[in-house]
């Protein structure tokens, strides 16, 4: 069992970057001459397995072999919710982190993997502080927004951080002696929510994910508290993704210069087309994969 | 003595670098440097964080703000580089990829070298005999996380500290550039290092 200050440690080292969502060796590439700091290794994109349906599984070993040859920078990957052989596997592979992910089909409608059980780190999705707690407590050393992957649309993630916030603040103000009932009602760990309370911040960085499509979608995400951002469908989905690509990596540096933001923002050719969220049906909605 | 901390923040722990600088150089201000502009000229201390190499090396070109550093490390300015920082101070890189050295200490990384996250742990730092005297201490923990190494070392740096046989923390006039990261430890035996050169290097 490795130490979670090692796995947060590659989670610090992300801080500041973009994470990019890529489905073979090519979009790898165009991701790292970006500047992307990982890659997300997947065999469709979130836009492309809302549309085709079925059952979302990890990618091709092939695929994932192929991207980490290709990138010498972090390669995660996903894993079904609850479907540690998925972990076992990839961990085997070598990723460099393990996605648990709602954008598969979740393989375990009530465990989620315990993750103290893995050297290798994992990064998890939350609406909320009770979920991000929760996943803390199994071992995730990263969270991030659920938002709503592959659609384009950016108010979900903003919700989900703002709630997140939210929450830590609502601790910081309480008295010691409220904690365990906070605890009871959040459905958290009681010691993780007294060191919220103590610290006022999450003990792993918290990055946004699910609807990023533009620069200022990653710089709205950042203003609001995210520490970095992964972006999946929004770059290979549009019209030009190295640019795209590029655009969402300074917008990520410089989310406070919104001159650079004005400037890094022109003639990036058309965005991902996407889906009003308003519009799907709750059966639909990945975010609520997963508790 | 060091006043003016300016931590690079294109990306990566650049935060953690930031508290534990300000932690042990009691009084001295931070201020956080994303383009060239941003780095004061009161500046005595520049430390570039851990993070993804390629990705500080290309946003950094782009700003101008890489041209800025080898500026002020060639007016003296004390640099500290860990992990990324280091690769991005060498003289060579063996597999850049995408990072580009800035040549400002003559040693040779090589990127990853231990190989992926799954190899990344903690190990013993050594120091060398006369600088374990500054830090009070023969050795130190080192979070070594995707950590490069040094290969090579050229005849005017000097090896400060090691590890299973590497060089791990080493220094060029003003330049310091170490594999691991010292902003991730409870202890301060790096710092106390780097005050006690810089006390050498600017007599009061």
């Amino acid at each position: 069992m490795t130490e979670i200050r090692l796995k947060t440690g590659l989670a610090d080292m992300l801080k500041g970057g973009v994470i990019m969502d890529v489905t073979d060796a090519k979009q790898a590439s165009i991701a790292q001459e970006a500047g992307a700091v990982a890659v997300m290794a997947l065999e469709r994109v979130p836009a492309d397995i809302r549309a085709s349906g079925g059952v979302a599984r990890m990618a091709s070993i092939k695929k994932i072999k192929e991207i980490m040859e290709t990138v010498d920078i972090p390669v995660m990957a996903k894993c079904r919710i609850g479907h540690f052989a998925e972990a076992q596997i990839l961990q085997a592979l070598g990723v460099d982190f393990i996605d648990e992910s709602e954008v598969l089909t979740p393989a375990d409608d009530r465990f989620h993997v315990d993750k103290h059980a893995f050297d290798v780190p994992f990064v998890c999705g939350c609406r909320n502080l009770g979920e991000a707690l929760r996943r803390i407590g199994e071992g995730a050393a990263l969270i991030r927004t659920k938002g709503e992957a592959g659609t384009g649309d950016i108010v979900h993630a903003v919700r989900h951080m703002r709630t997140v916030q939210q929450d830590i603040k609502t601790l910081t103000t309480l008295r010691g002696d409220e904690l365990m009932a906070k605890s009871k009602e959040l459905g958290a760990p009681y010691s993780l929510v007294k060191y919220v309370a103590e610290n006022g911040k999450l003990p792993v960085p918290n990055f946004a994910a699910g609807g990023v499509a533009t620069p200022a979608d990653a710089s709205l995400m950042m203003q609001l508290g995210a520490e970095s951002v992964f972006v999946g469908s929004g770059i290979f989905k549009s019209s030009d993704p190295e640019k795209r690509a590029r655009a969402i990596v300074l917008a990520v540096t410089h989310y406070k210069d919104a001159k650079t933001l004005a400037e890094i923002s022109e003639e990036l050719g058309e965005g991902m087309r996407g889906i009003d969220s308003s519009k799907i049906s709750p059966e639909d909605e990945l975010q609520s994969r997963g508790w | 003595m060091v006043k003016n901390i300016v931590v690079v923040a294109i990306q990566g722990d650049y935060a953690s670098h930031a508290e534990k600088a300000h932690e042990f150089f009691s009084g001295s201000s931070v201020f956080f440097a994303i383009k060239p502009e941003d780095i004061p000229s009161s500046a005595d201390m520049i430390i570039l964080p851990g993070g993804e190499s390629s990705a500080i090396s290309l946003i950094s070109k782009l700003s101008g703000l890489d041209k800025k550093i080898i500026s002020e490390a060639e007016k003296g300015t004390f640099i500290i580089g860990t992990c990324a920082g280091c690769i991005l101070l060498s003289k060579k890189i063996a597999n850049p990829g995408k990072a580009e050295p800035w040549k400002l200490i003559d040693i040779t990384v090589e990127r990853n070298a231990y190989g992926r996250q799954i190899d990344s742990s903690f190990k013993t730092v050594t120091f060398s005999e006369s600088r374990s005297k500054l830090a009070g201490s023969k050795k130190c923990e080192g979070v070594f996380i995707r950590a490069p190494k040094i290969t090579q070392t050229g005849k005017d740096t000097e090896v400060i500290a090691d590890c299973q046989g590497s060089p791990v923390f080493v220094r060029q006039k003003n330049i310091f550039a170490m594999t691991f990261h010292p902003e991730l430890s409870e202890g301060f035996e790096v710092y106390k290092i780097i005050e006690g050169i810089i006390r050498e290097r600017q007599p009061s």
